[in-house]
């Protein structure tokens, strides 16, 4: 594509004017913010359309929820974004930094357990046996408990590797959360968390990360948000839900998740710490998703009064307008009720 | 003709200059040294919940990592970076001071000149670059084939302990080549020719005279590439396949020290002190065992350099005769016995030549193989859009603007500083604060970058003393390569002020000039080349560096606009968008930001190389 004008004279000014801190035509706000890489592909579409509709710059910088939630608590960023609401410990600490912290759903994702097994187009798991294989008790492709619930598929004799996050990770919150409801022996040897502790298999970083090297390696099997896998054509394992279904993660099957797990306020932490906070692991209903995740926006309720403004508008936009952009990015959209609240909840923000 | 001032107020005006002067020098050798004290002190600062707490041994005796649930075993961890390093050395000595010896000592003219300074090419290759380059070809074209062959069980696709060995051994290697290669041409002429004319080969030129000759010269430059194995973070966070359990085998995964601060410091910042805590103690191993190899390296040299009396050489070289300790008388030997002997000495002689040789070449395919893969990928991805776009549009313009935002910033902090040092260190020899400045400056060298993003997060982003944080930036980031370049710059500015001739001093100070006069007008001139060379060396080094920059810059989608805001920067997207599936958008324009980042610090290379006029040593 042929340079504009204006291209060609912003790149040759910015080299020595950078180094002076003034480029500028009419500088529109820029907003601050990171976190979550299970929320970053949707993220970048709202920032490209709220750019283009409003002119504010949403700069998100995806780094992983635990991340999002040490720079929202240190205030380095104007807002965070997280998929494993913030726990007792790490609220105590913000608490202590700048006052309460809000906690709004801006979209909802199937976390698509994603595999590369030469041969194997299609591969139905039930959470247990994905849980044995995460802690190496199944490491084969043709182990009995795998071919048991794929007759007819022809399994590779190959080893199982198992590829999770390699930093803290809202998508791991998610999966690990599922797997600890389903399997006893993961809830004891490793339980709900954003780091998993595992034998063996490796680490990656990012949700892109697990995408990328599930799909270059064969034998390897990962958990990745389902606009991941969807975007690289990544093969997708179908899971048996808690009311014995075989499901694939689809925007459908989320939204299914959310309508009948958001009937229930959650007992356990740290959902019970917040008000817009659901568990959607391993939900009923004959079409419900068993990974179903949410990701939340999280900000002080006290917000600056130069930056505040842009921020609240933005995440307004984004749980009602924006929420038309979740269904092509294979995302669920947020459902009716949430999105009022998150509304209402965004009003009461205070600037100062 | 001008009017002479009158001779008091002249003194009295350059005494005061002179006095400023020194005490502008004087400033910035304390400004390194309060640099590197208040770094250390800001990790104790932040490690304090851990370090001083009840389990703070669990760090160095145990291997079970579960901050969740409170375990701090950080074996794991140590066994990682030492197994790697291991590794590296394993690989990279026997190659690199073969490959010294074959370039001091074989090759002449011409090819010793292109070898040298293709080693000087593979030491300018940015760390980012070299992880890239491992996940993509040396785990999934070389270990993974290496491990099906061997049938050794591998988790990760070849990547591993073994890879990550690998990749250190690879980027070390011009460090030890070159290094040795320098103390090999250190070696007197005579000894050589005295052992050629008492009839010995080559090789056993070589092995017998040259090697032993040049040995401390050899262990520091090992111990300067041990320290840089030990203290790489990007390379091997990309490549070491990142897990927490120790695995005793070559085709195991684990994870470093480094890599595993990178990882899981930024979001612990503030959320959980223990783990803060922990991780940061981790830093302060990592700089004690820097320091260890440092310091060791140094005392071994000076104890191996001091004047001995003439050490009898190996037993067996004398050929002590069996009944008592009587000196043998040489027995002549029969013509066809000596004959045959002579015959397998040239035959060892021709093979070990032909050995060096090789080592040359396999320590220099690495670069081909580099230079070529990435090049092969990324070459094409290279268009107009990628200058001038933001990734939205297909591009990395903004990054680049970043990184050279970033690089100019950081440029302009350490250059200024690390010349006041060097003058200081090479013009006022005899002021007491120049042996620890020197230290400290040597020492700051051998700080792993990944410590030094802590500390400038520490003191520009969240400072400890401030309620407010200041946020991150561009100055967070610039000071953070500034700190890295520090030493380098003030290295090779002391090297060149050294090599000034003294009789330049002499004239400039008989012609009635003062201290300063001296040092400005003619010292940095005389030693203006070279120490430019030194800076573009070191912003070769850094305009690569990534580890720190995530904890200080941050990142960005969009154009930077001041220096106070988050900044983009081009090898975030190499490290970034390298984890992409192939036939990625994200995947083309990583190898397009690593081609174009190779590119950019290979020119800048060569530019120097041109300008400077002869092979340089960056340590």
């Amino acid at each position: 594509m042929p340079p504009t004008r204006r291209e060609f004279a912003r790149w040759l000014m910015l080299a020595p004017l950078a180094a002076a801190g003034c480029v500028g035509d009419g500088t529109p706000v820029r907003v601050h913010a990171g976190g979550s890489t299970f929320v970053d592909l949707i993220m970048q579409a709202w920032a490209r359309e709220y750019r283009r509709e409003k002119r504010t710059e949403i700069d998100y910088i995806k780094s992983g929820s635990g991340k999002g939630i040490s720079d929202v608590v240190a205030r380095t960023v104007d807002f965070g974004c997280t998929d494993a609401p913030m726990s007792r410990k790490e609220l105590a600490a913000a608490r202590a930094e700048g006052g309460d912290v809000l906690h709004l759903p801006v979209t909802i994702g199937a976390v698509a357990v994603i595999f590369n097994a030469p041969g194997v187009e299609a591969l139905t798991l039930t959470g247990p046996v994905l849980a044995d294989i995460y802690l190496q008790n199944i490491n084969r492709w043709d182990d009995p408990a795998v071919a048991a619930l794929n007759p007819g598929v022809p399994l590779p004799t190959a080893d199982i590797v198992p590829v999770r996050r390699a930093e803290s990770s809202g998508t791991t919150g998610v999966f690990s959360e599922y797997l600890s409801k389903v399997s006893p022996a993961f809830h004891d040897r490793v339980g709900a968390t954003k780091e998993m502790q595992l034998p063996g298999g490796t680490g990656q970083s990012g949700n892109d990360g697990i995408a990328g090297f599930v799909k270059n390696n064969p034998g390897a099997i990962g958990y990745v948000e389902l606009a991941y896998a969807a975007r690289n054509a990544i093969p997708i394992a179908a899971l048996k839900n808690r009311a014995g279904h075989t499901v694939r993660p689809t925007a459908e099957g989320v939204t299914a998740a959310a309508a009948t797990a958001a009937l229930s306020k959650p007992t356990a932490e740290p959902y019970s710490l917040h008000d817009l906070a659901y568990s959607l692991t391993d939900a009923d209903g004959a079409a419900s998703y068993p990974i179903v995740g949410v990701s939340y926006a999280i900000l002080f309720a006290k917000q600056p009064p130069d930056k505040g403004p842009a921020v609240v508008d933005f995440l307004k936009w984004v749980v009602t307008d924006g929420q038309k952009l979740a269904r092509d990015l294979h995302y669920g959209p947020l459902p009716e009720a949430w999105s009022l609240k998150a509304t209402a909840k965004l009003d009461a923000v205070t600037f100062l | 003709m001008p009017t002479p001032p009158p001779p008091s107020t002249l003194r009295s005006a350059t005494r005061v200059g002179d006095a400023l002067f020194r005490l502008l020098c004087q400033a910035a050798g304390l400004f390194v040294v309060f640099l590197a004290v208040s770094l250390v002190g800001v990790l104790l600062w932040q490690a304090r919940a851990f370090l001083f707490g009840a389990n703070a041994t669990d760090l160095v005796t145990s291997s079970n990592w579960n901050p969740g649930r409170g375990h701090y075993g950080g074996l794991v961890f140590l066994y990682g970076t030492l197994a790697t390093s291991l590794i590296a050395m394993i690989v990279a000595v026997p190659l690199g001071v073969g490959a010294a010896a074959y370039l001091s000592e074989i090759a002449t003219g011409r090819l010793r000149s292109i070898c040298a300074f293709l080693l000087e090419l593979l030491a300018a290759i940015p760390s980012v670059v070299y992880g890239f380059w491992g996940i993509e070809f040396l785990a999934r074209h070389g270990t993974r084939p290496l491990f099906d062959l061997l049938g050794l069980h591998n988790a990760a696709a070849g990547q591993g302990i073994l890879a990550a060995g690998l990749v250190l051994a690879v980027m070390v290697l011009p460090y030890i080549t070159a290094v040795s290669f320098d103390v090999c041409r250190a070696v007197p002429p005579s000894q050589r020719e005295g052992a050629l004319a008492l009839g010995a080969t080559r090789w056993q030129t070589i092995w017998r005279v040259v090697l032993p000759y040049a040995r401390p010269g050899i262990i520091a430059a090992c111990f300067l590439a041990l320290g840089r194995a030990v203290g790489e973070t990007m390379a091997v966070t990309m490549v070491i396949g990142n897990a927490q359990d120790v695995q005793f085998s070559p085709a195991g995964t684990g994870d470093a020290i480094p890599s595993a601060i990178a990882k899981m410091l930024p979001e612990t910042a503030y959320s959980d002190a223990m783990k803060r805590g922990a991780l940061i103690s981790l830093g302060l191993l990592l700089l004690v065992i820097t320091l260890v190899t440092n310091v060791s390296a140094r005392l071994l040299i000076r104890w191996l350099t001091k004047p001995q009396a003439a050490a009898p050489r190996n037993a067996e070289d004398v050929e002590v005769s069996q009944d008592s300790g009587r000196l043998p008388m040489p027995t002549p030997l029969s013509p066809e016995k000596a004959a045959a002997a002579r015959r397998r000495v040239l035959l060892v002689d021709a093979v070990m030549r032909r050995v060096l040789a090789l080592c040359q070449l396999v320590t220099v395919i690495p670069l081909f193989l580099i230079l070529g893969y990435i090049t092969y990928q990324g070459a094409a991805g290279v268009d107009w859009a990628f200058f001038t776009r933001e990734p939205d549009g297909g591009g990395l313009g903004h990054a680049i603007a970043g990184s050279l935002l970033l690089v100019s910033l950081a440029t302009m902090f350490a250059v200024p500083v690390g010349v006041f040092a060097a003058v200081l260190l090479s013009e006022y020899r005899t002021n007491r604060i120049v042996p620890t400045v020197r230290f400290i400056a040597e020492l700051l060298g051998g700080v792993p970058s990944i410590v030094i993003g802590v500390f400038a997060y520490a003191v520009l982003v969240s400072p400890l003393w401030s309620s407010r944080p200041w946020g991150y930036s561009a100055w967070a980031g610039a000071f953070s390569l500034g700190v890295m370049m520090l030493p380098v710059v003030i290295r090779a500015s002391e090297e060149a002020m050294r090599l000034v001739p003294n009789g330049l001093r002499e004239a400039s100070y008989a012609l009635g000039a003062t201290r300063w006069q001296t040092v400005v007008r003619v010292i940095i001139p005389a030693a203006l080349p070279a120490i430019i060379t030194g800076v573009l060396l070191a912003v070769g080094r850094i305009a690569g560096e990534t580890a720190p920059l995530l904890l200080t810059a941050y990142g960005s989608n969009y154009w930077p606009r001041s220096p106070g805001e988050p900044t983009p920067f081009l090898p975030y997207y190499i490290f970034n968008y390298s984890k992409q599936p192939d036939g990625s958008d994200e995947i083309r324009l990583a190898w397009a930001a690593a081609f174009v980042l190779l590119a950019l610090v290979m020119l800048l290379n060569v530019v120097t190389r041109l300008a400077a006029g002869k092979r340089l040593v960056a340590a």
